[in-house]
């Protein structure tokens, strides 16, 4: 039995079994209702636009307890698969009854789990993505979406972010999966441009030699009888083709002629070629793209593991803690560095050390043209190599993408030629991954003296 | 006395033709005297000497032909067609980059390779390693795919190769000079000689061949203005007239084919022998066998059937295009005949004297084998390397006098009476059957 109750601020409840359901036809529903004290909310009208502030007014509510409650859609009415994918289906008011047991089971799980005290915006959204696939038993899979910059919504998480940060998204799905609080399955690897991450991209075949699309493609037409081969329209007369060596009359293919391949001509620059090359031109920013130079990401479904579930039900400032050191192992930020190659400084002073600074910067046009995602993604790789030749007294700071700074201390001479391993690697980085052949890295090495002050090595 | 004692050294067959003297040695072994001596030795030394008479004033020429190359840096495109010749190609690449003339196009057509040549190539074109590689997914033959590289080709001249060849620096240079000694040159072949000579024995009587066959005797066919076949591995051709004439016709034999063509239109063919390639000749006797099957058989099928206009009498007959074929032929399909009938003939009339004529006979061709091997030394520019060779010559009596006769003459037969170069499957059967009916 249906037990729509109509109360004094004109809101709409629907109480089934002790459940409160809150019907909402229009966001501003929401604002004079102590959100706490509901169980879940049914969306009541056709409005796409009305239906998008709501979903999105719930979803990434302050309290996470209110963002997870379910999320119903009137089935009378239509949703579009991108905004379904955030609720938790359709409901028939007049069979109410059926889906209490669904609302029971999601509201008990939410009692259950902790209240994040997270102050990193990234983690608070693992953390909140990871606790909504906990209440539904739910694995995050994306559905197709040609508003999504990337071609693909998430459930839930792609709430929290704009259409541009798109890419943010994906790489915090990434560091989620590395750190096993998800399993990620393989759905697909999706293209962006180079610069602004976009996925609508016109792709086109060109000249390799002046990169026009003006070009034609010929069949070659090959006369068995003469072995004349040209393109189709040297052989092309009035009533046919006729072989211009032999004067033939080219009747039955297979018996008399063949086509053994296709030959492109540019337009632009008369060059001729088998192999076209391919640009991509980004619909958004207007960037052509190389093949090559597409950032390449995947798209897959995730899946909570054990450890991702663990996460919901401890403290979550130790969470937090273990958070931040992995992710700043090796990598300090410049100014705590500063401090210690200041302490590291006056301590040569007084005890004569034998410690050096290094500082390695590359410079590459082709760096510059990338965007901030390609450039943190290189930031990452640099950091990698480095760290791979570091003692673990050693240490590093990035103060760029392009620049980074090295404090060994108490090491010899002989030690320093790890700086030239890192500059072989740096280089092979660079060359395997930019067309531009020409990389130039520069490492220079100064001992650290005493009498030295911050502003020697650092400008 | 003195002569007595030496009489008494020699061995009993050669003390039988001191004996019977001068007329019956000459009876016995007419075929020697009349053909393979005046031919290969008395020619050979004359057209060596006349040569040598001559070569301040082709030095001074070359010197200025050489110059007018240089000044004009004409563009020229290297083809290579082939099918399955993806592994020779960086190495060819490697080859050609060292040449001194620099001023060309590298173009190659794969035809319907069902290796890894098509990565290999489409990798060095992007690379830079070669300007143009076609890739014909269906096979079409040789001279399709030759015909292929000349539509695409920008050159003034063509030079045609074959991918597992590899040249001196100076290869290109060299054969393109005589292009400037003479207008009315319209291709240049050049010396096509043997790399693997060491890997057998096989190899080794092959390189002495083309030492004789290649080298010296198309410097002295060249000389003689009958010079017929420009070899497909090493060989230029000024574009203009190539394409006039239409290209290659279907092989097999299409580099003597095309050469025959050239003739017909008026140009004269030269020799270079300084425009030095090396190729790998067959190793094993097998595979050499079923080559040179195909290689004579298109003497037939080219020389005797195809153009046999040139020997007719009519409005465009020419000596010179009449001798270069009418001696290919006689020296070849002629003398084929004619030594199974000195064979005959020995053992008819001189059955009882065998003892003497075959060791006689050994001796005369061991002799004139090594007679030859110095005119050889006299034209080559790698003495010091083909001397390696010089033991082995002694074998090529049985090699090119036994051997390669019984091949070439069953090549004749089967192509005389069969028309088998139409099976081969050097060339596609499609084209093939083709070519077959309208006579080509």
């Amino acid at each position: 039995m249906l037990n729509l109750v109509r109360h004094n601020d004109n809101s709409r409840k629907i109480i089934q079994d002790g459940y409160s359901l809150l019907l909402v036809s229009h966001v501003s529903e929401l604002l004079n209702q102590q959100l706490t004290l509901l169980d879940g909310f049914i969306l009541d009208t056709d409005s796409h636009i009305h239906t998008q502030e709501i979903i999105r007014h719930v979803r990434t509510h302050a309290n996470l307890k209110v963002a997870l409650l379910p999320l119903f859609a009137n089935g009378i009415y239509e949703l579009s698969k991108q905004q379904l994918i955030h609720c938790d289906g359709f409901v028939e008011l007049s069979t109410i009854s059926s889906y209490i047991q669904r609302v029971a089971a999601i509201t008990k799980r939410i009692k259950s789990i902790e209240e994040p005290k997270l102050v990193s915006n990234d983690l608070l959204i693992q953390y909140k993505t990871i606790a909504f696939c906990y209440t539904r038993n739910l694995q995050l899979t994306p559905t197709t979406s040609r508003e999504s910059f990337i071609g693909y919504d998430f459930p839930f998480i792609s709430l929290f972010y704009k259409e541009t940060e798109a890419i943010t998204l994906l790489n915090n799905l990434q560091k989620a999966s590395e750190k096993n609080y998800f399993s990620c399955n393989l759905l697909d690897y999706i293209h962006l441009c180079k610069s602004c991450s976009g996925n609508y991209l016109n792709f086109r075949e060109c000249c390799p030699k002046c990169k026009s699309i003006d070009i034609d493609a010929h069949d070659m037409v090959h006369h068995f009888v003469c072995a004349h081969v040209a393109p189709e329209k040297d052989f092309k007369k009035e009533d046919g083709l006729e072989c211009p060596k032999c004067d033939k009359h080219l009747r039955h293919i297979g018996i008399d002629y063949d086509k053994p391949s296709i030959i492109y001509s540019c337009n632009s620059c008369s060059h001729e070629f088998q192999n076209p090359g391919m640009l991509s031109l980004c619909m958004d920013c207007g960037t052509e793209n190389q093949l090559d130079e597409l950032l390449q990401k995947t798209i897959g479904s995730y899946a909570i593991t054990q450890k991702g579930e663990q996460i919901l039900f401890q403290k979550n400032e130790i969470n937090e803690s273990r958070f931040k050191q992995e992710e700043s192992i090796g990598n300090l930020s410049p100014s705590l560095f500063k401090i210690i190659l200041n302490q590291e400084i006056k301590r040569i002073n007084e005890f004569n050390g034998h410690s050096f600074f290094a500082s390695i910067k590359f410079q590459n046009s082709q760096l510059e043209l990338l965007n901030t995602t390609a450039k943190k993604g290189l930031m990452k790789e640099v950091g990698e190599i480095i760290k791979s030749y570091l003692k673990e007294s050693d240490v590093l700071s990035a103060e760029s993408y392009n620049n980074y700074y090295l404090l060994l201390p108490e090491t010899k001479e002989k030690q320093l030629e790890r700086l030239e391993q890192i500059e072989y690697n740096l280089s092979k980085l660079l060359s395997d991954n930019l067309i531009e052949t020409k990389q130039e890295i520069n490492i220079s090495i100064h001992k650290i003296k005493g009498t030295d002050t911050i502003q020697t090595y650092l400008v | 006395m003195i002569f007595l004692s030496l009489h008494n050294l020699l061995p009993e067959y050669l003390n039988y033709w001191f004996v019977v003297g001068l007329q019956k040695f000459i009876r016995v072994f007419w075929y020697f005297v009349l053909f393979e001596f005046t031919r290969y030795i008395i020619i050979d030394y004359l057209v060596a000497f006349v040569f040598w008479l001559t070569g301040k004033t082709r030095r001074e020429k070359f010197a200025i032909a050489r110059q007018k190359l240089f000044s004009e840096n004409p563009f020229v495109s290297v083809i290579i067609p082939g099918k399955n010749e993806g592994k020779h190609l960086y190495k060819l690449t490697k080859s050609l980059a060292e040449q001194t003339f620099k001023n060309f196009e590298l173009i190659i057509v794969d035809d319907g390779s069902d290796d890894d040549t098509p990565i290999i190539g489409k990798n060095l074109e992007e690379l830079g390693l070669i300007d143009m590689f076609i890739r014909n997914e269906m096979r079409g033959g040789k001279a399709s795919a030759a015909n292929l590289a000349l539509r695409y080709s920008k050159g003034k001249y063509i030079v045609h190769l074959d991918a597992d060849c590899s040249f001196d620096r100076d290869a290109i240079e060299k054969i393109l000079i005589p292009f400037y000694l003479d207008k009315k040159i319209g291709a240049v072949g050049g010396n096509v000689k043997v790399r693997n000579y060491k890997e057998s024995l096989c190899a080794k009587l092959q390189a002495i061949e083309y030492l004789k066959t290649v080298s010296v005797g198309r410097i002295i066919t060249s000389y003689l203005g009958i010079y017929k076949i420009v070899s497909g591995a090493f060989g230029a051709f000024r574009k203009d007239i190539i394409d006039s004439i239409g290209g290659w016709d279907i092989g097999p034999g299409l580099d003597g084919d095309i050469t025959v063509k050239m003739r017909k239109s008026g140009y004269k063919i030269y020799f270079q022998p300084e425009a030095i390639c090396l190729t790998n000749a067959p190793s094993k006797f097998k595979v050499l066998t079923k080559q040179r099957l195909r290689w004579d058989k298109s003497i037939i099928r080219f020389r005797v059937r195809k153009h046999k206009d040139v020997y007719m009498p009519d409005a465009n007959f020419n000596w010179s295009n009449f001798f270069s074929l009418a001696e290919n032929v006689f020296y070849n399909v002629v003398l084929d005949i004619l030594w199974w009938i000195y064979i005959i003939d020995i053992i008819l009339n001189y059955s009882s004297q065998l003892q003497f004529i075959i060791p006689m006979n050994f001796t005369l061709y061991f002799i004139m084998s090594y007679v030859q091997m110095f005119s050889i030394y006299i034209f080559s520019e790698r003495r010091k390397e083909e001397k390696y060779l010089w033991p082995y010559v002694s074998l090529m009596t049985i090699y090119t006098g036994t051997y390669l006769r019984i091949v070439r003459t069953i090549a004749y037969y089967k192509e005389f009476f069969f028309k088998r170069s139409y099976e081969d499957v050097w060339n596609p059967y499609k084209s093939s059957i083709k070519a077959k009916e309208a006579g080509l």
